[in-house]
């Protein structure tokens, strides 16, 4: 698209500037016209647009080993996801506790709405590495999609990175992430989270607490 | 945003600091057992929920001894089974009433605590304070931007009882010579 723009303004130089100008007013009437549209949009209250990941979810993950290298190979593996409501859902925590074949993994997805630019943020910690991270991805609801952005160091090289989440049935969602070396013109997902709802309730209960909760349950059915 | 084998790579990263660091290992001992002692559990004691009563300083770094009192709970809950928590603030004061979260999480190679702090109002992440506890008082430190200028903030837990404790929040304009009180909290039990 750019490179057209640029063939027909160096076109125009052999001819008289004038007859763009009603082009020029178009154009500046359809750029008017967009930005009202954009403003729109962001003035949209989506502190609630993560409403339906409130719950216990059991999950199943995947992940490309080496993500931007043509690799297709994929380890996967199962855990439970606790997403509790903070603020009365103006900001979330998802907890993750799982085992992956390269050990147990836990990790927080912590994401806080902004009342003023109306855009979510999202940043995550293990308990490996015990400290957020520098960046956070920036995003908002559109096309029901949560997709929040930034731009990171991959093997040296910026690259921008996309994390998604969005619902999948009433009992289900996704959420995924996708790296893109090429300015987000195209993007390599290499790790994708499907889960399964177990339950509306976000109480943590101890292990051991909940396996006799389930034996009492059991001995106490006929 | 999230990297699986960040792990692999502090390891690495240690590796390379702790060669770097072998003609100084006699030297550093003391140092190196004091950085190396385990402090996952200096937080235990915050869990639970507690009343809390603020004095912000208006001005801090002035000679204006203006505050404003406010006055909330607090509510302190576990993460993956109490290696990190999650720290919910409600407080009213003359401006109304106020939000706020911190995440606490510990770096068990950096042996350090982070504390991310953020404001309802703003909905965004700012960098964090780090450091970690001794002889029962908790440190934390941050560079934050006053006014336009960069400064040190320090966040301390101290007179650490089963009951209550304080927190305070310094800022210091000269590298850390001199500390500035800007915030404080008298935090007492309400439930465990």
């Amino acid at each position: 698209m750019i490179r057209n723009a640029a063939r027909r303004i160096h076109r125009g130089n052999t001819t008289t500037r004038l007859q763009y100008l009603p082009i020029l007013g178009a154009l500046w009437l359809a750029a008017l016209l967009s930005i009202s549209a954009v403003a729109r949009a962001d003035s949209r209250d989506g502190s609630h647009d993560f409403d339906f990941t409130f719950g216990t979810w059991t999950e199943h993950s995947r992940r490309l080993l080496h993500p931007l290298s043509g690799s297709n190979e994929w380890v996967g593996w199962d855990g439970r996801t606790v997403v509790r409501k903070i603020w009365g859902g103006r900001a979330n925590m998802a907890e993750f506790k799982g085992d992956t074949p390269s050990g147990p993994l836990q990790l927080v997805a912590l994401r806080v709405y902004s009342p003023t630019s109306h855009q979510w943020s999202l940043n995550f910690a293990t308990s490996k590495v015990g400290k957020l991270g520098d960046i956070s991805g920036v995003g908002e609801l559109k096309d029901g999609r949560i997709d929040f952005y930034d731009q990171e160091p991959f093997n040296g090289r910026a690259i921008l990175v996309r994390f998604s989440v969005y619902s999948t049935g009433p009992n289900t969602h996704v959420s995924e992430q996708a790296y893109s070396a090429d300015g987000g013109k195209t993007w390599e997902v290499n790790w994708v989270n499907r889960y399964t709802l177990e339950s509306r309730n976000t109480e943590p209960v101890e292990e051991g607490t909940a396996l006799r909760e389930q034996g009492r349950r059991r001995s106490a059915s006929p | 945003v999230f990297r699986y084998f960040r792990l692999a790579s502090h390891i690495a990263a240690a590796a390379v600091l702790v060669c770097a660091n072998c003609a100084l290992a006699a030297e550093s001992t003391p140092t190196q057992a004091a950085i190396a002692r385990d402090g996952a559990h200096d937080f235990d004691f915050d869990f639970g929920v507690w009343h809390t009563e603020i004095t912000r300083r208006l001005h801090p770094l002035s000679d204006s001894s203006e505050s404003m009192k406010l006055s909330g709970t607090v509510t302190i809950r576990k993460v993956w089974g109490g290696k990190a928590q999650l720290e919910e603030i409600e407080a009213d004061g003359p401006k109304g009433h106020w939000e706020g979260m911190s995440l606490f999480l510990y770096d068990p190679v950096a042996h350090q605590w982070s504390q991310t702090f953020i404001g309802a109002a703003s909905g965004v992440f700012l960098p964090g304070f780090v450091g970690s506890f001794n002889d029962g008082r908790g440190e934390l430190f941050q560079q934050d931007t006053l006014d336009g200028r960069s400064v040190l903030v320090r966040a301390t837990w101290s007179d650490i009882t089963p009951n209550s404790h304080k927190y305070e929040e310094h800022y210091s304009a000269d590298g850390g010579k001199t500390w500035s009180l800007s915030f404080s909290a008298l935090k007492t039990r309400i439930r465990s």
